[in-house]
């Protein structure tokens, strides 16, 4: 990818080249069936193929644009501040999501291995008062509820073994 | 019938009733709780009614039945969680409603389609009896396939600002729904070794991380504050508002009237049911609306259309009270109540025992008038949901989320799951994909699969032909395509025309 590929176009085509993954696993692996058993997976995996390769060459062919356009300003426009604002929003955004998701895998760790009751005051720790600056009293407002809640519902009334 | 329905009406006594608002209790809150349904419930309850008179087993059990898809709505249109997979579709329009502070009219059209479809199912359930057989027979491999295919095609014709990538959904989704064991030969394709993927996508864990889980990641990502795409709080609906909704359903009576239709249809055919009548009713419904261009961005329609469809109980019961063949999962639990009872479903119930009929009648009918009474006063209160700040509400539905994926079986790989899909689910509404079209394929597309293979195997290709509905299916299939055609080339005439 070339230099300054940047925010939402670079994450496009990240996702774009995942779906070509997706699709040449599973036509792959469609060759060991008999063909009654490949005939819909087979053939939606190539047409997939095909439309994800496509996709992938046109999210590229903008993307190079928008880096050569990024080029031309950061020459000839003074003015960057936009375009620096537009990339610290992506990268806020893309640090928000990682922190989000790294957050949930805590919370399935601790309701797998300990309880649920703790995974859930930790989880609203974490995306309440790191992520959201929530006042302590709001944090354990919404924990204290959702446990309640919860041991009500699944625990004593649906007697679900969390 | 109806003279003797009335009559079991008013021997019904205090007791009975009090069974039915537990029950309906009891429904409104597993269809809230996204993963958690109604089935889940039921088989929960069973146990409970072992001692209690079949009838009021019946009453108990129909209540849960009866008002969880009307709880599911509250879920789907509020926090965009379908409660249950009967209400995915009515998220795609229900929940940018919301967001545009138009709950309160959501939540009225909502329960009052709902109410309406249930005594339209119930309606053609006593109509339909006496010549059940004839109408469940009617339905065979080549009906199924068209069925789900046509379901398909509206679904693609509806995505004409981003086709392309309603088709790349719609392809992940048909590949997606080849996981797991082969129904038709038996094999298994694409487990990757792993025993997980024997059963294939399960339904619940990825309708959860699809639309809740997602929606929870993108509310703390994004976290605008408050109610993205309004200055200011959405202030608490009014009753005005409510019945503006009301309204809505009598205003739109024929598409309210055609997708109760298509829902009864679904549920009589057997043992498809569920998810299936809601999205597909909503996709024709697309489709025969005019000006739809503000469908799935909060068009009051597609409520009425997903709602109207996924409460028409009646149809469900027509196959499963006729041959003991359950119309959809809450029916096969129903279905193992009665046998628990020493009741024998089957062409001989009506003669042997009406009354459980009628009870199933009363209970569906007694159920969604009680649940959509609750919504309807409710709504200006249900309707302040949205104004909980962005990341507050994220955490909460990232929390019910994950928690209903892994109650449905209680396995902590569908809470894993549900997590993946939902990430996977952010970033697909990110770079401009369709869930929706991704779901109808997860729906409908096993469906497809298996019943090309078995109309090829017995009838061969003219199966698809020389059947009516099939045959009819497919030319209006042909026309609407030819009627897109033709639109988009006016519109692109339009545009590039001088003027």
């Amino acid at each position: 990818m070339s230099k300054g590929l940047f925010g939402q176009n670079r994450d496009k085509l990240i996702f774009d080249v995942f779906l070509v993954i997706v699709a040449l696993v599973f036509l792959f692996n469609s060759f060991e069936l008999n063909f009654r058993s490949w005939f819909f997976p087979g053939v939606f995996s190539i047409t997939l193929l095909m439309m994800a390769v496509i996709q992938t060459l046109m999210d590229l062919y903008p993307a190079q644009k928008m880096s050569q356009f990024q080029d031309l300003t950061s020459t000839q426009v003074k003015d960057r501040s936009s375009t620096k604002s537009l990339k610290a929003k992506m990268q806020g955004k893309n640090v928000r999501l990682v922190l989000v998701t790294l957050s949930m895998l805590a919370f399935y760790l601790i309701f797998r291995f300990v309880t649920i009751y703790i995974a859930i005051p930790v989880l609203c720790v974490l995306l309440l008062r790191f992520l959201g600056k929530k006042s302590w009293f709001t944090i354990g407002l919404v924990a204290t509820s959702m446990d309640v809640f919860i041991y009500v519902f699944f625990q004593l009334l649906l007697e679900t073994s969390l | 019938m109806v003279a003797e329905i009335l009559r079991a009406f008013a021997t019904t006594q205090p007791m009975d009733y009090m069974i039915m608002v537990i029950g309906v209790i009891i429904g409104s809150v597993v269809g809230f709780l996204p993963g958690l349904g109604a089935s889940q419930a039921m088989a929960l309850l069973i146990p409970l009614t072992y001692t209690m008179d079949p009838m009021r087993a019946i009453l108990l059990l129909m209540s849960v039945a009866g008002s969880a898809p009307a709880g599911g709505s509250i879920a789907a249109i509020l926090i965009n969680t379908p409660g249950e997979p009967l209400n995915v579709a009515t998220c795609w329009d229900g929940y940018p409603l919301a967001r545009q502070g138009k709950a309160g009219m959501a939540l009225g059209t909502a329960a009052t389609a709902s109410f309406g479809g249930a005594l339209v199912g119930i309606i053609v359930l006593i109509a339909i009896l006496p010549l059940g057989k004839m109408v469940v027979l009617s339905f065979s491999y080549p009906e199924l396939f068209t069925i789900a295919f046509g379901g398909l095609v509206c679904l693609i014709l509806i995505e004409q600002e981003r086709l392309w990538k309603g088709f790349i959904s719609l392809m992940l989704g048909m590949v997606l729904v080849s996981i797991g064991y082969d129904p038709v030969t038996g094999g298994l394709r694409y487990t990757f070794g792993t025993m997980y993927l024997w059963e294939g996508i399960k339904i619940v864990p990825a309708l959860v991380g699809l639309f809740a889980v997602s929606e929870g990641i993108k509310l703390v990502v994004e976290d605008t504050g408050i109610t993205a795409g309004v200055e200011k709080p959405v202030s608490k609906a009014r009753y005005s508002d409510v019945l503006q909704g009301i309204k809505a359903v009598f205003k739109h009576f024929w598409l309210f009237l055609q997708s109760s239709v298509i829902g009864v249809i679904i549920g009589i055919a057997p043992a498809i049911g569920g998810s299936v009548g809601n999205v597909l009713s909503y996709s024709v419904a697309t489709q025969t609306v005019k000006d739809n261009p503000h469908f799935g961005k909060g068009d009051i329609r597609g409520v009425i259309a997903s709602e109207s469809a996924n409460n028409s109980k009646g149809g469900d019961l027509v196959p499963t009270v006729l041959f003991g063949i359950p119309g959809s999962i809450t029916c096969a639990v129903l279905l193992g109540a009665l046998m628990m009872h020493g009741i024998q479903p089957g062409p001989r119930l009506i003669i042997d025992n009406p009354g459980i009929i009628y009870g199933l009648i009363i209970a569906v009918f007694l159920s969604s008038i009680l649940i959509s009474s609750f919504i309807l006063l409710a709504a200006p209160y249900l309707s302040s949901i949205p104004n909980i700040p962005d990341n507050i509400l994220g955490t909460v539905v990232i929390i019910l989320g994950v928690l209903g994926g892994y109650a449905t079986e209680l396995d902590f790989t569908d809470a894993i799951v549900t997590m993946i899909v939902g990430v996977l689910g952010y970033f697909f509404v990110e770079f401009g994909f369709s869930k929706v079209a991704l779901v109808m394929a997860i729906v409908l597309g096993r469906l497809m699969q298996v019943n090309f293979f078995l109309t090829m195997d017995t009838m061969g290709p003219l199966g698809f032909f020389i059947r009516p509905i099939p045959l009819i299916i497919i030319i209006l299939c042909v026309f609407l395509i030819i009627r897109s055609v033709f639109r988009r080339r006016k519109r692109s005439g339009e545009e590039t025309s001088p003027s």
